[in-house]
């Protein structure tokens, strides 16, 4: 079973409820499958509600980032993307579809979400939200408002910045971590994976050189 | 409303000559396993407090080894202070804006836990807790959850008072005299 995210909730302004997360899941796109669950997710909620153009959205980013899904069951709900830079993660293109708002899918997004940051050993995160969902996120993460930085606009909206403080991880994936579990799929850290399995092979540098 | 600079470093060496030091995350949950222990009452999760003393700075201190004494302070910022007063407050989940994070102005001081397994345990807490108090956050508020009627009476003897309207079973203490020296 999924070990609940501890450390991620706390980024929350309110613990998970066992049911939240019986009823949905999330954890990183590992799959071409789960990818193409996310960017269709965005492509619903940004290019169509939204109007984002194609090219705005799909910014030449998503290569370069982790991809964060929410499922209710097999139907993917929602999704976030993560990018990370040497402080800080940044969290961006956070999607829930109609049908999925106002359940615990959000909520249990950015917990696992979070959780997976505090993990990496980042302390705090960044997002840039659109001014007019401050009222929103507030509600959804203990955050705050960056201050004296200008707020700014793009893609026709205006934003500005918001910082979500990350919970130290007591066993937070460090340099001189098990060289097997930093090779083990991401957010999956405890469980051995299919490198571990290899591992029991005997080793035949001379043959792969 | 009075505030306060909070000196982290003078903080930690004053509490370390009490015996104490900054909890791990693993001294914590011994700790507060400990303090659920002696006061029959559940207590904040480690992981709580761990996110709580990583963005306060001061939140979590342990004493012993293995753990013997736990004592969880969380510095308020002013909006805080006002919380804990109208019991908005939540001291297992708080709001951000209510702590005083590091290096942010504190407006008042929140015991959230004081518990020591042996008597000389209990000493090293009660001793940290008062010359702390004085020391360090004399100009502003202090408060504590009396818990247990021992607690209460250790409240009581350090010169808290009930407060009323505010979280249940709440004690205060208003900001102590601050001598001229120490203000300047």
């Amino acid at each position: 079973m999924k070990p609940r995210p501890d450390f991620g909730e706390l980024s929350l302004t309110r613990p998970l409820a066992p049911e939240m997360l019986a009823q949905c899941s999330a954890g990183p796109a590992r799959t071409l499958e789960d990818y193409q669950q996310a960017m269709a997710l965005r492509a619903a909620v940004y290019m169509s509600e939204q109007d984002c153009p194609y090219e705005e959205e799909y910014d030449g980013n998503d290569f370069s980032c982790t991809h964060m899904l929410v499922k209710d069951g097999s139907r993917p709900a929602g999704t976030c993307r993560v990018r990370w830079f040497a402080d800080f993660a940044k969290i961006e293109r956070s999607t829930i579809i109609p049908a999925y708002r106002g359940t615990p899918a959000l909520r249990v997004l950015m917990a696992e979400t979070c959780e997976v940051i505090s993990r990496k050993g980042y302390r705090v995160a960044l997002a840039q939200i659109q001014t007019r969902l401050w009222p929103v996120w507030s509600r959804v993460f203990r955050c705050r408002v960056v201050t004296g930085r200008a707020h700014f606009a793009f893609s026709d909206f205006d934003y500005c910045e918001m910082e979500i403080p990350i919970a130290p991880h007591p066993e937070a994936l460090t340099i001189r971590a098990d060289p097997l579990q930093v090779i083990r799929p991401e957010g999956d850290w405890d469980q051995p994976g299919v490198l571990d399995r290899s591992a029991t092979r005997p080793a035949s540098a001379s043959e792969a050189a | 409303m009075n505030v306060i600079r909070i000196d982290y470093a003078g903080l930690t060496r004053r509490a370390g000559e009490f015996g104490f030091r900054r909890a791990s995350y693993d001294e914590l949950q011994s700790g507060l396993l400990l303090a659920e222990h002696l006061t029959e009452q559940v207590m904040a999760t480690p992981e709580s407090i761990t996110w709580i003393d990583g963005l306060t700075g001061m939140a979590g201190w342990v004493t012993g080894d293995p753990v013997d004494g736990v004592f969880i302070t969380v510095p308020l910022s002013p909006e805080g202070v006002a919380a804990v007063r109208d019991g908005s407050f939540a001291p297992a989940w708080p709001s951000l804006s209510h702590l005083a994070c590091e290096g942010d102005e504190c407006g008042g001081v929140y015991i959230g836990v004081y518990a020591g397994v042996t008597k000389e345990a209990r000493r090293r807490v009660m001793m940290a807790a008062g010359v702390t108090r004085v020391e360090f956050f004399a100009p502003v508020p202090c408060f504590a959850r009396g818990a247990t009627e021992d607690g209460k009476r250790s409240m009581a003897s350090l010169g808290f008072q009930p407060v009323e309207g505010g979280l249940s079973d709440l004690w205060g203490q208003d900001p102590l005299p601050v001598q001229k020296e120490q203000a300047a």
